[in-house]
């Protein structure tokens, strides 16, 4: 259902609208992008967009 | 001058963000909401729920009313495709909506190829903790809203640049004069996604019975 309280002033966009507007952003998202048992938080920016910690981030 | 402004001058300037906001023109393109249908959502209930959330994922989720974070691989183990993958790789980043103090929502993206699906990783890291993990994909519909009236004032949230444990510098968002309402129905759950500044909104919409008749159905 659309968000009820949203619908008067935005519109609808599609999926892929929102992968480009994350994409020009610089936001990796999803394991195709970030892929699981590989990726390294700070390769993926995760500090940056606050994902956590640095301590976390690069401690464990 | 100090350690932190020799490092990062720039990143002192409030206007830093709202400028890259300019730039990828949110306000240009007009408020935008679009469904996420590949996300999956996963419940954390319970009267352990903030413990075991806050030793699992890298965050601590109550501080920011919620939002971006990720797991971790905590150990060297042993996926289901028995590769073995080293210590602090990610396994998933995603956005945690927090319900109430004991129930928190997770939107994660965890696709059928998935090495660790999220709905599996962590019910054995439950151990004695008092918490209820279940797969309520079923219940919710996963939205994010982009491009609305950011830059015509409100609550804003300010980011600072701390020198870490380690030396580096840490980005810290924090909403000095409270968290900005979302502007949603009672029955909606959000939280600001500040990967990217005050950019969007995630949002998390039961699913209803009239989806079909819904003026805006998928």
């Amino acid at each position: 259902m659309f968000p009820a309280s949203l619908s008067a002033n935005h519109d609808k966009a599609s999926t892929e609208d929102y992968h480009l507007y994350r994409m020009l952003l610089g936001l990796p998202e999803g394991p195709s992008e970030i892929v699981p048992g590989a990726a390294l938080p700070l390769e993926s920016s995760m500090d940056i967009h606050g994902g956590g910690k640095l301590a976390v981030l690069c401690a464990s | 001058m100090t350690l932190k402004g020799l490092c990062n001058p720039q990143y002192n300037n409030p206007s830093l963000y709202t400028s890259t906001m300019s730039l990828a023109g949110p306000s240009r393109l007009g408020p935008r909401i679009a469904r996420l249908p590949h996300r999956l959502v996963l419940e954390v209930s319970g009267p352990d729920a903030r413990k075991f959330l806050n030793g699992q994922s890298c965050k601590n989720i109550e501080a920011l009313g919620g939002g971006y974070s990720g797991f971790l691989n905590a150990s060297v183990s042993l996926t289901n495709r028995h590769f073995i993958t080293s210590q602090g790789r990610i396994l998933h980043t995603c956005i945690i909506f927090q319900r109430s103090p004991t129930s928190y929502l997770i939107s994660h993206e965890s696709p059928d190829d998935h090495p660790t699906p999220l709905q599996t990783l962590l019910p054995p890291y439950k151990l004695r903790s008092k918490v209820r993990i279940k797969d309520v994909s079923e219940e919710w519909d996963t939205w994010a809203a982009w491009g609305s009236e950011i830059e015509s004032g409100g609550l804003m949230p300010t980011r600072l640049w701390r020198p870490g444990s380690g030396g580096a510098n840490e980005s810290q968002w924090s909403w000095p004069e409270g968290i900005r309402s979302l502007g949603l129905s009672e029955a909606e759950i959000g939280c600001w996604d500040l990967r990217a500044g005050l950019g969007m909104r995630q949002l998390l919409i039961p699913k209803g019975q009239n989806r079909e008749s819904a003026a805006y159905a998928m």
